[in-house]
């Protein structure tokens, strides 16, 4: 009990802030909660206006973007698209002699989240272009685990079933590409899918075909 | 007197706004966010440790300049020095001794600004590595950067106790940065809640089993095909809980209990969303709102 009470004296008072303190804090304040505000708004997955985006970039992206605090909170999770459905990585020696390096692999929690986002960006991309370039890295990274300078980098999204047709289905492959390095370039070298080099084309009707010259 | 004379002027929208970030307030609620965050913290930056060199070694995955290039304009990294495997042990090993002064709270305050600037440089260094707990633990370090967030439960008023030193039980600064929780506690909840209404998924009731469908999330897709109705409340029930928390930790009548429910619905929401960690962190801003601000409590 007694330390209880020894616990419960009252301590030194707190020091107020002068009126200048206050404003000064104020200001710093409002402009930080208009900065959230725009950093929200412009970081949606809807897009940004020009004007809320030029507004923010030249006033508030400088001290919001280093202190990582540029952030829509846009927590999606999941909209049931194809894009929402886990990525994994996988990287073989070319030609496939070798045993593939399986990205996260066996392991899991939040490291094999943090595997399962760079996936799944070199699939999707960002906003401001395709993954490639961080294909490259990535597959750059490999040559040394691999003990090569050729390498097949693919990226598989796994199937993601819907509640009325579950079955089970393979995990399909997003993203191909060859990451080599000759002399001291890195070259990547992308496989397309097929669909999108050969696109098919309809065999004209019998009829259209008779009536054609 | 009449009554007249005596009715009390209406409060203004400064009065409203001066009471709200300046009146002290108790600095445990700060206390306890700062052992949680730091705790947090110290979970996030496992999940960078086994990975570090193979990310961002010499010879790593992910290489400066395509970082560099992916992060935004006026993107940094103290990683960027970092040319060696021994100096991005060294940045990171920093991280780290930040979060542990964190949780011990020794040097609470320069630790929060360290390990705030020592994150947001990791995360800089590999931008696409990073998901939406890490976005909030860089929330609430800088949230307690700017209150005295060692002023209890910690190693700083054990030491400034021996040398006869007392910390304020109650502070403005402290209402400072448990404001600046609030107000991000419902920026996230409301922000998340807008996003997910964009997709059909979040409106016909079937997020919830998407959700199951994702690795590291709890799989109830037996229990969902079972009953589509427990699929579709527990998907609404997500985006009524975030509306809720957004708007209700603003009132003072529904406040600690909305709160109270958070540190259980967030957690849980973050097990059934694959995203545990972003779950905690959610329950993190809960705890801070859970705790009246205002010093009628220290009577």
């Amino acid at each position: 009990m007694a330390r209880a009470a020894q616990n419960a004296t009252p301590r030194s008072p707190a020091t107020e802030p002068g009126e200048a303190v206050r404003a000064g804090v104020t200001v710093a304040l409002v402009a930080y909660l208009v900065g959230l505000v725009l950093a929200i708004a412009t970081n949606s997955l809807s897009g940004s206006s020009a004007l809320l985006g030029t507004v923010k970039s030249r006033i508030f992206s400088p001290f919001l973007v280093p202190a990582w605090l540029d952030l829509g909170y846009d927590h999606r999770f999941t909209y049931g698209l194809d894009e929402d459905a886990d990525h994994e990585l996988e990287i073989v020696p070319h030609g496939g002699d070798g045993e593939p390096l399986q990205l996260p692999g066996a392991v899991s929690g939040e490291r094999a989240a943090r595997w399962r986002r760079l996936a799944r960006t070199i699939a999707v991309g960002g906003l401001d272009g395709d993954g490639s370039p961080v294909a490259a890295g990535v597959g750059r990274g490999g040559f040394a685990r691999l003990g090569t300078t050729d390498v097949d980098l693919r990226v598989f999204r796994l199937p993601q079933p819907e509640r009325t047709a579950v079955a089970d289905t393979a995990a399909e492959q997003v993203y191909a590409a060859r990451i080599r390095r000759v002399a001291d370039d890195v070259q990547l070298i992308r496989e397309e899918p097929r669909g999108e080099v050969a696109p098919l084309v309809r065999r004209p009707s019998p009829a259209a075909a008779e009536g054609s010259p | 007197m009449s009554g007249a004379e005596s009715a009390p002027r209406p409060a203004t929208l400064g009065d409203t706004w001066m009471r709200f970030w300046f009146t002290p307030a108790p600095v445990r609620p700060l206390a306890i966010v700062r052992i949680l965050t730091g705790i947090l913290g110290l979970l996030l930056a496992w999940s960078y440790a086994d990975d570090l060199q193979t990310w961002f070694g010499p010879a790593g995955m992910i290489p400066r300049d395509v970082a560099a290039e992916w992060r935004p304009r006026f993107g940094v990294s103290l990683y960027d020095a970092a040319t060696t495997s021994a100096s991005v042990t060294a940045w990171f090993a920093a991280t780290v001794i930040a979060f542990s002064c964190l949780v011990v709270g020794l040097g609470s305050r320069l630790a929060a600004v360290a390990g705030a600037v020592l994150w947001a440089s990791l995360l800089h260094r590999g931008p696409m590595l990073a998901g939406p707990a890490d976005d909030c633990l860089s929330v609430l370090l800088w949230c307690l950067a700017a209150g005295p967030c060692g002023g209890d439960l910690s190693l700083d008023r054990l030491l400034a106790a021996r040398a006869g030193r007392e910390w304020p039980a109650a502070t403005p600064w402290a209402g400072v940065a448990l404001g600046l929780l609030q107000v991000h506690a419902s920026a996230i909840a409301l922000a998340a809640v807008l996003a997910q209404l964009k997709g059909d998924a979040w409106w016909n009731g079937t997020a919830a089993w998407w959700l199951a469908s994702r690795a590291g999330a709890v799989d109830l897709r037996g229990a969902y095909l079972g009953s589509e109705y427990l699929m579709n409340l527990v998907s609404h029930a997500i985006v009524a809980f975030e509306i809720l928390f957004a708007v209700g930790i603003w009132f003072t009548a529904t406040r600690q209990t909305v709160a109270a429910i958070g540190l259980v619905a967030w957690p849980l929401i973050g097990v059934l969303a694959g995203e545990p960690l972003w779950g905690a962190a959610m329950a993190i801003f809960a705890v801070a709102a859970r705790f009246p601000k205002w010093p009628q409590v220290l009577k």
